[in-house]
């Protein structure tokens, strides 16, 4: 099969940041003293469960970044023609969840739709049943016979997980049981179980127009990790900086900044990320020749969601840390620098900025879990992503609208709950262990 | 007949380590029963685990607190809260953070008069003085309350008044801002008394307040234990405090009892090693020309001593059972008790030690040099900060911090900046050092003017001045380690070669102050103290410079630290010819180290002169009062 990468600006972006992540992994392992606090995260159990969990999102989130578009089988003028669709490494992983499509709404585990439809059967009648689904344990013959299947395939699955988890231990030798080896032991039972059920039925359901709801979930993932992380590159210079800068050389400068978040922050922000969004909405609509593929528009409206949630939300951490900065600059260590006549960009980044990295940390998670709801209520306003775009916002928006019906259709709700509630807590008591064991009270080396 | 008796009080943490480790004493009504010791002994524990107000994570864990016969341990909580600020109260520390700063001082007081009681019984006999007993029963509940609130007014402001607050009906409704440092702690005590207690637990009452202050406080609080005959139990480091207030006093070391004597006995014939030492570390004029007797080493990590006399490490008299065997509780004549083996029953073999002790004597006359060339001269130095107001920013008034300063350090000697808190002079060294720019009047340093210089050109006189700090605990960066702390100024001013030749000053630098080399890669936190305020001395002469500011470097370190870092002080000044100006409150310190004096009032010197001129013979009003207020020890010397 023959096939073109694509990469889209968002890509670009999660290429930086996973440079800037090796090289920093890099930077760290020469010098033991920044490692120290490093490995006293290794031991952290909370720390190491975490990022395991944390990691299943990645690794997807990572394949998922990875696209390309297929080569057609016609020609045109001697040139290879591609697909206008776009398909990541993490959709060719998953073909069978992403194409297997039922007509509408059908519970987890269903064999059947949610509702009745009128069919007619072989006698020419009329009848209002529950029809059967295309895909989703289509191998059954009938109902009695589900819950059997589930649970054999369900063991069969996990039992491979394990196996296989067991011996990627063996292989590392870390056969041990230990909080992080349970872990891993049941991630891999999990993804085994779910990857062998998901085979046959619709683990967590299908939406209205019967897309598979474990694959929106997935597929969720990368697009929450963007906002999430993305906007923090705009937040973070912005707040870092002016924040920093206001509280230490105060008088004048310290009156613009303030100025500024002060009329910044008494917008609505809803309001002035719509009138943004729909700006960059009719600049992308008037110009359709920048765009080969559909995919690469969503993307931009993506990337530019992610800039403009950054503009408006940088005011809180930057009040925060004018705050903690008007604190540390009465410290003596910053007078005993003055006086040494050490120039004001090297207090700010050799003393002022690592005292004030616990703020940051735990500020940049904190809104993090903030910005993947802002992004659901954007899109609740109609100016989040593209809706095309598949994110926890645009199906909590989808299930919002289900919620009132009788009976409920609560899957698609609950799967992006269960989604968003892993992922924000793995990344909270992450960030908790790195604050903990960056604190320098525990900073002893030892000897 | 005894107020209050403590018998083995045990406090531990929830790993064992034992905070207060066995303490047993008795108050008796009227007396003043004095805690001393350095920080981090167990005072302030001992304090709380008798008010049965011990922070988490550490519990009590034995031993009994009877107050007036009442064992305190056996009280539910709901009891317990009647005997806080009852029969028992407390004062603490900080005065600014034990009051609510959005209730009056009124309001806090009454708080505590509702809860006690106290009126409700005298508002019934006062009733019952004032009217026939019939009368009694038909007044209203309403009346009652009327007259019983009218009540609480009134003794609030009895008390505010009895405590020495002038103008207490007008000041009874202000709040705890508008009140000073000294006054809030009066408004404290005022609090403690309203529940007219038997005992009265003051600890540390006086330490965050300036020299005259606590002059006025510590009488006040005589005064009225006279009147009321309570008994008080004063906890704190201050040998001076003790030697003027206490009746009785027990020294602790590391969560013991190490003696235990009344005043005369402790300050004439200290027994216990450490309470000699303590009194030979502190400074003052007769030391002058010798070395402090600093306790090498610093007090042990909680737990850390299970075996053995937990003073062993550091006294220069132990020998081999000081580290095997826990001394016992040893009973002299006139019932000074003390806690070490030399006056145990068996206390062979001590006396070959006794004679290792030579005081150092350092080989400086007091004055080498004849006529010491000026380093620095500041002439009508001021710094006036602007009060500005309003949306414009106009502004409408000056703070004068420093108002028309000039003083002389020679080459190689000390000045004393002498003052009570707020008077400018931590101002006027920032000033000096140009960290606080001046508004008027000139630096001369090496006679070039530094005042006007650009950027560039005062970065080049920089190395020659450098300052050391207050807090040593805030001073040093804590995220950097001590080699980056120490390599920052060369690298700032460009001095000390390539990075290769500062690593080899920095470990010169480390010997010098008195630290190991391998120091240089740990962070700060993992220094006591008096370590850290070598660092930031070795990272103050990494420049070398010709003149240290030493602004108030030893009043966050205990006494025996002290001593250690006066030495420090002293012999630099003598092997690099480096020059001082020692701010401080501290006019013991003063004595001990300075060559000249100014005082300084109000952001003026009002003295200045030689030190045997000024603290000998004092002539302005202020210095005197300054001098009055000290608290002194008057120690019989043994010849």
């Amino acid at each position: 099969m023959r096939f073109t990468p694509v990469f889209l600006w968002s890509d670009y972006l999660v290429f930086l940041l996973v440079a800037a992540v090796v090289a920093g992994i890099w930077y760290v392992r020469q010098r033991e003293h920044l490692l120290l606090p490093w490995r006293r995260v290794a031991q952290s159990k909370v720390a190491m469960v975490s990022l395991l969990v944390l990691s299943v999102f990645l690794v997807i989130s990572l394949l998922d970044t990875l696209h390309y578009r297929v080569a057609l089988p016609q020609q045109a003028d001697g040139q290879q023609v591609f697909s206008p669709e776009v398909l990541s490494a993490f959709d060719k992983l998953v073909t069978s969840l992403r194409i297997q499509h039922e007509k509408t709404y059908s519970e987890p585990f269903a064999l059947t739709l949610f509702a009745k439809e009128s069919v007619t059967d072989a006698n020419g009648h009329m009848l209002r049943e529950y029809p059967r689904l295309r895909y989703g344990g289509a191998h059954l013959a009938d109902g009695q016979q589900r819950a059997a299947d589930v649970l054999q395939r369900a063991l069969l699955g996990g039992g491979s997980g394990a196996l296989f988890a067991v011996l990627v231990l063996a292989a590392l030798r870390r056969l041990v049981w230990r909080a992080e080896t349970i872990t891993w032991l049941l991630l891999c039972i999990l993804v085994g179980v779910i990857a062998n059920l998901a085979t046959v039925y619709h683990v967590l359901g299908t939406d209205k127009v019967g897309q598979d709801v474990l694959y929106l979930s997935l597929k969720s993932i990368r697009t929450g990790l963007i906002i999430g992380t993305v906007t923090t590159l705009v937040t973070l210079p912005l707040a870092l900086f002016l924040g920093v800068a206001a509280g230490y050389f105060r008088g004048w400068v310290d009156d613009v900044i303030q100025y500024i978040y002060t009329v910044l922050s008494s917008i609505p922000s809803v309001l002035l990320i719509a009138a943004a969004v729909l700006m960059m909405q009719v600049t992308i609509d008037t110009h359709p020749q920048w765009f080969d593929t559909s995919a690469s528009r969503a993307d931009l409206r993506l990337v530019f969601l992610c800039l403009i949630l950054g503009m408006t939300s940088w005011t809180g951490l930057c009040r925060l840390l004018r705050g903690e900065t008007l604190k540390l600059r009465e410290m003596e260590y910053i007078q005993a620098a003055q006086s040494f006549g050490v120039s004001s960009m090297r207090i700010l980044s050799r003393h002022i900025i690592p005292n004030v990295m616990h703020i940051i940390l735990i500020s940049l998670v904190m809104d993090f879990s903030a910005l993947v709801l802002a992004e659901a209520v954007l899109s609740y306003v109609g100016v989040g992503v593209d809706p095309s775009t598949i994110s926890f916002g645009t199906m909590i928006n989808a299930a919002r609208l289900e919620m009132g019906r009788e009976p409920m259709v609560w899957w698609a709700l609950a799967a992006a709950f269960g989604f968003m509630l892993a992922l924000v807590l793995a990344a909270n008591l992450f960030a908790d262990a790195v604050r903990d064991a960056f604190d320098p009270r525990m900073n002893r080396t030892g000897s | 007949m005894s107020i209050l008796k403590v018998d083995n009080l045990v406090a531990r943490l929830r790993n064992g380590a034992h905070i207060v480790d066995g303490i047993s004493f008795e108050i008796a009504a009227g007396e003043t029963f004095a805690l001393l010791g350095e920080s981090g002994c167990g005072k302030s524990m001992t304090a709380l685990s008798l008010m049965r107000l011990l922070p988490d994570g550490v519990e009590n864990a034995g031993g009994s607190v009877s107050l007036q016969d009442t064992a305190l341990q056996q009280l539910s909580e709901r009891e317990m809260r009647a005997v806080r600020g009852g029969t028992m109260a407390m004062i603490f520390q900080e005065p600014g953070l034990s009051l609510n700063p959005v209730m009056t001082v009124g309001e806090q007081i009454a708080e505590v008069l509702e809860l006690h009681g106290v009126i409700k019984e005298s508002v019934q006999a006062e009733l019952v003085e004032a009217t026939p007993d019939s009368a009694v029963a038909e007044r209203s509940p309403f009346d009652r309350l009327r007259a019983n609130e009218c009540l609480i007014a009134q003794r609030c402001i009895e008390l505010l008044e009895q405590v020495g607050i002038p103008d207490a009906a007008r000041r009874v409704h202000e709040y705890p801002f508008q009140f000073s440092g000294g006054m809030k702690q009066r408004v404290m005590i005022a609090m403690a008394l309203a529940g007219k207690p038997k005992l009265l637990i003051a600890d540390e009452p006086t330490t965050a307040l300036d020299v005259t202050i606590q002059a006025q406080v510590l009488s006040l609080l005589r005064d009225t234990q006279q009147q009321s005959g309570m008994a008080m139990l004063l906890i704190t480091h201050d040998l001076g405090v003790v030697a003027e207030n206490a009746h009785r006093v027990a020294v602790m070391y590391a969560g013991e009892i190490v003696e235990q004597a009344s005043r005369d006995e402790l300050f004439g014939r200290p027994l216990h090693p450490y309470t000699q030492k303590l009194f030979a570390a502190l400074p003052d004029a007769n030391r002058r020309d010798h070395q402090l007797t600093a306790i090498p080493g610093s007090v042990p990590p909680l737990g850390s001593i299970t075996n053995g006399c937990r003073f062993a490490p550091r006294c220069d008299r132990a020998w081999e059972r000081c580290h095997e065997q826990t001394p016992e509780w040893t009973v002299m004549a006139a019932g000074q008790g003390v806690r070490c083996h030399l006056y145990g029953a068996n206390a062979a073999g001590r006396e070959k030690r006794e004679e290792g002790r030579v005081e150092a004597k350092l080989s400086i006359s007091s004055s080498p040099f004849s006529l010491p060339p000026s380093l620095l001269q500041v002439e009508n130095l001021k710094v006036h900060f602007p009060i500005r107001k309003g949306v414009m920013q106009r502004v409408v008034g000056q703070v004068k911090a420093v108002d028309g300063v000039s003083l002389e350090i020679k080459q190689g000697r000390t000045l004393a900046l002498v003052g009570e808190s707020g008077c400018g002079k931590t101002t006027l060294g920032k000033a000096l050092l140009q960290l606080i720019k001046p508004t008027a009047g000139s630096v001369r340093f090496a006679e070039q003017e530094l005042i006007g210089l650009d950027a560039q050109a005062l970065r080049s006189k920089r190395s020659a001045m450098q300052m050391v700090f207050q807090d040593p605990y805030a001073s040093l960066n804590p995220k950097m380690r001590v080699a980056e702390i120490l390599e920052e100024g060369m690298t700032a001013l460009a001095i000390g070669g390539n990075s290769a030749a500062r690593q080899v000053h920095i470990d010169d630098l480390l010997d010098k102050c008195g630290l190991a080399r391998s120091a240089k890669w740990r962070y700060p936190h993992e220094f006591s103290g008096g370590q850290r305020q070598r660092i930031a001395i070795a990272r103050a002469l990494a420049v070398s410079p010709k003149l240290l500011i030493c602004d108030e470097p030893t009043s966050a370190l205990d006494v025996s630290v002290q001593a250690q870092i006066l030495n420090l002080l002293k012999s630099l000044q003598q092997e690099l010819g480096l020059s001082y100006l020692f701010i401080t409150h501290n006019l013991a310190v003063v004595d001990y180290l300075a060559h000249e004096v100014c005082v300084m009032y109000q952001g003026r010197v009002v003295e200045r002169g030689t030190a045997e001129q000024v603290l000998g013979s004092p002539k302005n009003e202020y210095t005197k009062t300054l001098l009055a207020a000290v608290p002194r020890i008057h120690i019989q010397q043994p010849v």
